[in-house]
């Protein structure tokens, strides 16, 4: 999702110009906000000598401004963000050949192995879902392709990744983050002085590692391509004349930074405000365990608040009953129920605290599946729906239904049964023709069912979030 | 004489011991829950699952109350109806309001009195419970055409055979079934349609919504059909129903005419239901959880607005819901809507 498509680069020239109309026209953003200098309207063959010409200046230009002091990181990181994207566009598509070059053997082997495993799950799920990849198997992390290229920290992650046990938007993001510094300190910059170890370590580094992740162990999520994003940025924004130990100081810092203030003060802060609208006698409802609602209720029950909160569930996954775990240690008082059993308790509930693993910016939020079914009882019964989200899960994308962009987990945690009656029906559903398994691992909850949304900076209308998303990166709007 | 319904227990323990045994024997069969699916019997449960079939209670009901009119000594039609009644009070407190077809065959049985036509009454009903799948499967393709994707919910005989006489008609379309947790008997259902060749996919029920806007129409079974053209249906209905009005999907209720119940939804989700053991919605053996302090919470079924159904296919035609006050009209007579309790 980070990885802006090459292809996509060229095409957006005219929609560049016009984007460019509207900023003038719109309100101006804070003055703490950096914005780039504007350009003028330009056709696609202007722009393409200027973009000529920008890469010749560029290879003297040094990407320095970019650290400055710790406060206005924040606001810097929609230019660096932006910066980085030219850099990107532009070095993909000065280096296309080279990357070529570099890649082909590796997709044509990841294409060919794609197909065959496509050909052992052909017609294993519904027509409309063939355009989502199957679910595959755990990577081998013993293969010397993996372990000849990346750091073996990477591959332990990205077995953790696949298996499922690091799981949620937040903890996959900071694990990456983590596993990334740990390869800063590994990293050691290539002997030859006169290249650039920022590209080195872009390309060396960290695409393979993210590469590996997302089509070998899991589909990154919406966070884990922004803060990947963000990584390759602080990469691309290092001084080059400076040596690598400095820089990684640097860097390193960078990374913390991230992880302080996107995650941990936005926890900090979204509970803050999600408290203001925690009442004393209050009835809670909450779906699985999202992160961001575990330290809320948690930390409410601290404060001495007193409340009632019924956790919904459902198959496969069962992530409620590591909430309820959680809750229980807490000694909040809590009910649990599966999803079948929501109408029924509805009527006691009061409020209704959500998590998401991303916010689309039409307001839709992807979430956990199974959210969108809780969001539309609690709204058809006039309860209040909260979100709570984190701004850094913010993609720039837009989703109206559940199909179109989704993951697919294993079919076969369909066919086990948590014991029971119908234990082993499904246990050779593979050898039926007609039978098959979905097992869908996310959903879209349209913006309508959703009361609020709780961001570090504040609860907003769900129709508000293509405005925080522009509000926090000027530059990228669409319009 | 007999005249007040209390009264019946002792009045046949006086005239009738055979046929109180009979009536016993029946009761101590509802009680145990056998004929409704939520036995409490350690190890029928599995069995009485794959096995039911609502039809079955109304049979018996329908065998027993024979029996009582046939052989009984009553005198006068007014008589006969207080035994009636009678009998609906003791299979009601037995375990007839896990039932509501119990009540709906003695209601239909004693406006059948009311009209003086008790033995044609009960062999119309008898043949068309018989029938009953029949009648309905013969509408299946005026509802189902090829290539729809069709949404069912949890397990039920009534829908099973409606899709495989679609199937049968050589229409190919697919159908998604929900497992219907924590009793998963969608996936029954699946292996089921799955095994006569049809496309069948089991999707867990968070994924409803998801799926909702793909799907072409959502077939439901029914617990009971109320008087405000309200349903009751297996708990998670609720979810499937308003998924589908939010994704304009037409819900279809495919129901036999036994399950039209005279009462109006006044307790909510409480009408008509009842609670299940919870050791299904989480295991009790779970070492992470403590569950000192936890409600559990498995009801069986759910209660639909009448809004939320676009029709009810029967085996005695289609109706919308807010034409089923007058089939009641026609079933029953007024005085007898009152409940057995």
């Amino acid at each position: 999702m980070s990885e802006a498509p090459p292809a996509a680069a060229p095409a957006p020239a005219g929609k560049a110009g016009k984007k460019e109309k509207k900023n003038q026209a719109k309100k101006k953003p804070p003055s703490n906000l950096v914005i780039p200098p504007k350009k003028p309207k330009l056709t696609k063959a202007e722009r393409r000598a200027l973009q000529e010409q920008q890469r010749a200046a560029k290879a003297g230009e040094k990407a320095g401004g970019a650290k400055k002091g710790g406060g206005e990181q924040q606001q810097q990181g929609g230019q660096q963000e932006k910066k980085g994207q030219q850099q990107q566009d532009l070095s993909s598509s000065a280096d296309a050949s080279k990357s070529k070059q570099n890649q082909k053997p590796d997709s044509s082997e990841t294409s060919k192995s794609g197909k065959e495993e496509e050909s052992h799950e052909e017609n294993r799920t519904l027509d409309i879902f063939a355009h989502l990849s199957n679910y595959h198997e755990l990577p081998n992390p013993h293969a010397p392709e993996w372990t000849s290229t990346l750091h073996p920290a990477v591959i332990e992650l990205g077995m953790q990744y696949a298996s499922g046990s690091i799981r949620g938007g937040q903890a996959r993001c900071r694990s990456m983050l983590e596993v990334f510094l740990q390869v800063f300190d590994d990293y050691e910059p290539p002997e030859d002085t006169t290249s650039d170890y920022r590209s080195h370590l872009d390309h060396m580094v960290l695409k393979p590692s993210f590469t590996f992740w997302t089509t070998k162990c899991r589909q990154h999520c919406v966070s884990m391509g922004n803060a990947f994003t963000f990584c390759k940025l602080a990469v691309a924004s290092l001084d080059r004349d400076s040596t690598w130990e400095k820089a990684k100081d640097i860097l390193k810092d960078t990374l913390d930074r991230y992880m302080h203030e996107r995650m941990d003060i936005a926890n900090q802060a979204i509970t803050e405000h999600a408290m203001k609208k925690i009442a004393n006698g209050d009835v809670i409802l909450t779906f699985g365990n999202s992160h961001a609602i575990r330290v809320l209720l948690t930390t409410a029950k601290k404060e001495g608040l007193d409340f009632y909160v019924w956790i919904a569930d459902s198959r496969p996954l069962f992530e409620g009953k590591d909430m309820l775990a959680a809750l229980e240690e807490a000694g909040i008082s809590c009910g649990y129920i599966q999803l079948n059993a929501l109408t029924y308790v509805l009527k006691q509930i009061n409020k209704v605290f959500l998590g998401a693993s991303a916010l689309m910016s039409n307001g839709a939020v992807f979430g956990r599946v199974g959210t969108a079914c809780v969001a539309m009882l609690a709204n058809d019964s006039h309860i209040p729906v909260l979100v709570c989200c984190e701004t850094y899960k913010i993609s720039n994308k837009v989703q109206l239904e559940s199909i179109t962009h989704n993951e697919l987990g294993n079919p076969d945690a369909l066919a086990e049964l948590p014991e029971g009656p119908a234990s082993s029906c499904l246990s050779n559903w593979r050898e039926s023709k007609t039978l098959k398994l979905l097992n869908l691992m996310y959903d879209v909850t349209p913006p309508d069912f959703v009361s609020g949304i709780i961001t570090e900076v504040g609860i907003i209308p769900s129709t508000s979030v293509a405005v925080l998303l522009r509000e926090m990166n000027p530059q990228d709007a669409a319009y | 004489m007999l005249s007040d319904p209390l009264a019946v227990r002792p009045w046949l323990f006086k005239n009738h011991p055979k046929q109180l045994a009979l009536l016993d024997k029946f009761e101590v069969e509802l009680k145990l829950g056998r004929l409704s699916g939520v036995s409490s019997e350690p190890g029928a449960k599995g069995e009485s699952l794959k096995s039911i079939d609502r039809r079955t209670v109304a049979f018996r009901t329908v065998e027993i109350l024979k029996t009582m009119i046939g052989s009984t000594r009553w005198q006068t039609p007014a008589h006969l109806v207080a035994l009636l009644r009678g009998l609906g009070r003791e299979l009601h407190s037995a375990g007839g309001f896990r039932e509501p077809a119990i009540g709906n065959v003695v209601r239909r049985i004693i406006a059948a009195v009311r009209e003086e036509a008790v033995m044609e009454a009960i062999t119309e009903f008898t043949s068309d419970l018989e029938d009953l799948h029949k009648n309905i499967n013969d509408q299946a393709t005026d509802h189902i055409h090829a290539g729809e994707i069709v949404l069912t919910y949890g397990r039920s005989k009534t829908v099973e055979s409606f899709l495989k006489a679609a199937a049968d008609k050589r229409l190919k379309f697919t159908v998604v079934v929900c497992e219907s947790a924590p009793k998963y008997e969608g996936s029954e259902m699946a292996k089921s349609l799955a095994d006569c060749g049809i496309d069948t996919c089991v999707i867990p029920d968070s994924a409803i919504f998801c799926i909702m806007a793909r799907v072409n129409k959502v077939l439901l079974p029914a617990h009971a059909v109320l008087a405000n053209g309200g349903l009751i249906a297996p708990s998670g209905s609720n979810m499937v129903v308003l998924s589908a009005s939010q994704n304009s999907v037409p819900v279809i209720c495919l129901t036999g005419m036994f399950k039209l119940t005279p009462i109006f939804p006044h307790e909510g989700q409480d009408t008509l239901n009842d609670m299940l053991c919870p050791s299904s919605v989480v295991s009790m053996h779970d070492k992470k959880l403590t569950l000192n302090n936890v409600d559990l919470v498995n009801p069986i079924y759910d209660y639909v607005r009448p809004e939320l159904i676009n029709l009810y296919v029967t085996n005695v035609g289609s109706f919308q819901p807010s034409y089923i006050y007058r089939l009641l009209a026609e079933y029953y007579h007024n005085d007898d809507w009152s409940s057995f309790e």
